[in-house]
């Protein structure tokens, strides 16, 4: 199965920060998520997105800020620099590489909202991004857990107009509408913040992905998986990081300074028909 | 003759700060500290409480050099350790760069 290719087509958005110019590049970015709750996909989603800076051959830097778990440096140790979280003197080295790249990638850890909303007003890192041409873009993941919803409002609330926000959706993870019933999506809404949906994997497919990192004794990324599973798990990933990638160009400019060249190609999905079955 | 820590220590004391034999390095670390926070650079003898230390203990260190006495310690061995104490406190914690990656054509990550 073709998984990717060049494309000219999409959608053009303009974020905040970005010029209106189209020849002039948007603020460089920091993209990461703040929230105060673990397994809700956010080293996932870190993952595709340097899975889509490789494909679109952005240069970025990504940042391993989870101590504890170190999810993302295991996937990519050759990539992703370490760089625990635990106090504020740990924003420095954030701080002195801001503006030197288009993106900054950050896996931060759980329950750090607090003191990570303390060490960016200490420095006043706002002020500080804006001198580097470089703006934040906060995942906000449509969590329905409360601490996670509570820290998403806190964040929200916190950086309102100075930081950009996506909303992140994984119904593998989240199945009730709770965060979509609360009043997060109206505080998001006045920011314009579009939302990007992880897609469901199996569960055999995710087994398979544990057996062969097992085998390995190592971390798999989906794509260093995809050599090894079967078939049918394989064009799974492939859609699963496609439809992802559609999505991230879709909002690039809330990922990016400048839209990419390269671009996946979009297959029709199939969609199910609805059928009265008094009319037949 | 300042040739031991001890010796040292009294030395520093009699210049105005009492430290003992153990805690010369403190006073060191301390000593470079100061001088980090001033932005100037680091230079034995610079402080008021060991002014001229440096330049005599350095012709001392230079005279003991090959001494079979491992109480001697030249100057050489002060600026270790100076260095280490700075590696193993958090003033000095060690910040590192952040990778930046830039994708080959067609890399599949």
């Amino acid at each position: 199965m073709s998984t990717t290719s060049t494309s000219s087509s999409s959608r053009v958005r303009k974020g905040a920060g970005n010029s209106d110019d189209d020849s002039k590049p948007g603020p460089n970015r920091i993209i990461c998520s703040l929230q105060s709750t673990g397994r809700i996909g956010k080293s996932t989603v870190a993952q595709a997105l340097i899975s889509w800076f490789g494909f679109a051959g952005v240069e970025f830097a990504a940042i391993d800020a989870d101590g504890e778990h170190q999810t993302l440096s295991r996937w990519y140790p050759e990539i992703v620099t370490k760089l625990a979280f635990r106090e504020t003197d740990d924003l420095l080295p954030i701080l002195n590489q801001t503006g030197s790249m288009p993106a900054m990638l950050i896996d931060y850890p759980a329950q750090s909202t607090q003191s990570l909303l303390s060490a960016i007003a200490h420095f006043e890192a706002f002020d500080f991004f804006e001198s580097k041409n470089t703006r934040l873009t906060s995942l906000i993941f449509a969590s329905d857990e409360r601490p996670a919803m509570a820290s998403a409002a806190e964040i929200i609330t916190t950086f309102g107009p100075r930081s950009d926000y996506i909303i992140v959706k994984n119904p593998a993870r989240f199945q009730s509408d709770i965060f979509m019933h609360s009043q997060l999506p109206n505080m998001l809404a006045a920011y314009s913040a579009p939302t990007v949906e992880i897609g469901r994997i199996t569960r055999t497919t995710l087994d398979h992905l544990d057996a062969e990192a097992a085998k390995a004794k190592k971390a798999l990324t989906f794509r260093e998986a995809e050599k090894l599973l079967p078939a049918g798990s394989v064009i799974e990933l492939q859609s699963w990081r496609n439809r992802l990638f559609a999505q991230f160009e879709d909002v690039c400019d809330l990922l990016l300074p400048e839209e990419v060249d390269k671009r996946i190609d979009r297959p029709e999905s199939l969609t199910t028909a609805k059928v009265d079955p008094y009319t037949l | 003759m300042r040739a031991t820590w001890s010796e040292i220590a009294e030395e520093i004391s009699r210049a105005g700060t009492p430290v003992t034999r153990q805690g010369v390095h403190v006073f060191f670390k301390r000593c470079k500290q100061r001088e980090k926070r001033r932005g100037s650079s680091y230079a034995l003898g610079t402080e008021p409480a060991n002014a001229g230390f440096a330049a005599q203990l350095g012709t001392e260190a230079s005279q003991k050099e090959g001494s079979s006495d491992p109480s001697v310690q030249p100057m050489t061995a002060i600026d270790k350790m100076i260095a280490h104490a700075q590696e193993t406190t958090r003033i000095a914690k060690h910040q590192p760069n952040i990778k930046t990656h830039k994708p080959k054509p067609d890399e599949q990550l």
